[in-house]
């Protein structure tokens, strides 16, 4: 057997697991040769080398690492009892989710009420379509109907003022020029000029009562007598010319009269401060009466402007302003 | 628990009568195969990984893969033959790694003989004048786990079950599933290569 063949079995003659006879010829080989005894000494060494290293130990905690990778379950316990058993984890926690469940019921609470109100505004607009998509629109409906609203809340707190305030109809009277005669008496002419006032004055009186109310007629018969018996019974005015202020007195009276006749009130006299004519007349009658209270009027003096037709709107009663313009 | 388990350990028990007892739902004897046979696996990976930290991860896959395909265990081996076989296999495929391999920086690798194996071959920076220079125990270690870890995976795992963990060639051919034979021949080849690397150290 050559060297070459010896150095491949010489792993197995270390262990021993050659066949006697190979065993055999490998001892009288080494015999004789010194190399292949060489490198069977080194070999040996070396096999001896590797059995005798210290074997390396696993760790103490091999078993618990172990337990550890096979129950994750275990693992898991643990770090919920690390993270939940220290005081300074804990209590931060639950102060946190103490105030996420705070903040949450507060938002809660906080979208029904503002679903309520949508509701309620839905239910009292149901006339107006409220779109999620669209609230200008919904906004400027609002407006308008709000708008409305108070416009015709306006109407219907005007409507009983308006029905309360009664209508004033303005009137203006020119005096006739004739009425002037009637109260102006020249001194040349104080006879004749006095009678036929009178007599005038008288069939006027009868002229102006109302058929079968003759006690108003006497009545105002009575106050002209008393007009006459005035102006016969005064020397210092017999004679002397009638101051037109006068003739309008006498027609404001007249007026008055008529106002009375209509079953009408008078209720307030305006006079010139300058002057002391009478300007205007403020009264009130019945509106049955107003268009005879008109005829009536035409015969005491002339309407600067045609008298106004009674509205078809008529009260009970109207309120008349009567414009005095002496001519 | 674990307390229990030391205790019950330190009770020779034979490890077919822990695995009978784990298949039937004593899940503590698979805690008591563990201590018995952890230190075995341990070494035996360290040595073919060459790294501590590597070494316990693939020794504890080893006992997982084992815990999970214990109660399929129809006892045509010896358990620790077949718990060796699961932590080779892991320690082999961590090897092919190339997280592994970029691990690799004390040592360079040369394999003009066999291009095929690039860790056939290692140059050991051995900085010392001469072997005889008195080189502390532990430093002989490194420089033997270095040549070592230099093999490759199958002349590695043949010559850390034989000639470190002391298996005969038949647990070894169980373990590494080759036949006797190619056992032999890849044994006496591993050995020759070791020998030409620690040449002057051992």
């Amino acid at each position: 057997m050559e060297c070459s063949g010896i150095k491949d079995l010489l792993s197995e003659y270390i262990d021993d697991v050659l066949d006697s006879q190979t065993k055999a010829e490998i001892d009288q080989h080494l015999f004789t040769c010194e190399a292949c005894s060489g490198d069977l000494a080194s070999m040996k060494a070396l096999v001896e080398k590797l059995r005798s290293l210290a074997p390396v130990k696993a760790p103490d905690d091999f078993l618990e690492k172990l337990h550890e990778r096979m129950e994750p379950r275990m693992s898991f316990k643990k770090a919920m009892r690390i993270l939940f058993i220290p005081g300074r984890i804990k209590i931060p926690l639950e102060l946190a989710t103490a105030a996420v469940v705070g903040i949450l019921i507060f938002s809660l609470i906080n979208i029904q009420q503002s679903q309520k109100m949508m509701s309620s505004i839905q239910e009292s607009s149901s006339d107006v379509e409220i779109s999620e998509d669209n609230s200008m629109h919904m906004a400027e409906t609002k407006k308008i109907k709000r708008a409305y609203k108070y416009e015709s809340d306006l109407e219907e707190t005007r409507a009983p003022e308006l029905a309360k305030k009664r209508e004033v109809i303005q009137l203006a009277l020119l005096l006739k020029k004739d009425r002037a005669y009637i109260t102006y008496h020249p001194k040349e002419d104080t006879a004749g000029l006095g009678y036929s006032g009178k007599a005038e004055k008288r069939a006027r009186i009868a002229r102006q009562a109302v058929p079968g109310d003759e006690t108003k007629a006497e009545t105002l018969e009575k106050e002209d007598m008393f007009a006459e018996r005035v102006t016969e019974e005064s020397p210092q005015l017999k004679g002397k010319p009638v101051s037109p202020t006068s003739g309008l007195s006498e027609t404001l009276s007249e007026v008055k009269n008529r106002i009375h006749l209509m079953d009408g009130k008078v209720i307030s006299i305006e006079y010139d401060n300058q002057t002391g004519h009478p300007k205007s007349l403020h009264a009130e009658i019945p509106a049955k009466n107003y268009l005879s209270f008109i005829d009536k009027l035409k015969n005491i003096a002339t309407f600067q402007i045609p008298p106004p037709t009674l509205p078809t709107r008529s009260t009970e009663r109207i309120e008349i302003h009567i414009s005095f313009m002496p001519l | 628990m674990n307390e229990s388990v030391k205790k019950s350990a330190h009770i020779p028990s034979k490890d077919s009568d822990l695995v009978k007892a784990f298949q039937t739902g004593d899940t503590t004897a698979f805690d008591a195969l563990v201590l018995k046979h952890k230190d075995k696996v341990f070494n035996l990976c360290y040595w073919f990984l060459g790294d501590t930290q590597e070494a316990n991860d693939s020794a504890q896959d080893a006992f997982i893969k084992a815990y999970r395909s214990l109660k399929k265990f129809r006892f045509e081996s010896a358990f620790s033959t077949w718990l060796y076989r699961i932590a080779a296999n892991t320690c082999k495929n961590r090897l092919k790694s190339l997280e592994y391999k970029q691990k690799k920086k004390t040592v360079s690798l040369h394999n003009p003989g066999e291009e095929e194996d690039a860790y056939s071959m290692m140059e050991i920076r051995d900085e010392s004048p001469s072997p005889s220079n008195g080189l502390e125990m532990k430093e002989r270690t490194i420089l033997i786990q270095k040549a070592i870890g230099s093999l490759p995976s199958d002349k590695r795992s043949v010559v850390v079950l034989r000639d470190i963990e002391g298996l005969s060639y038949e647990e070894v051919s169980k373990i590494t599933g080759l036949n006797i034979g190619t056992v032999k021949s890849k044994l006496s080849r591993a050995r020759l290569d070791l020998r030409a690397k620690l040449r002057g150290i051992v």
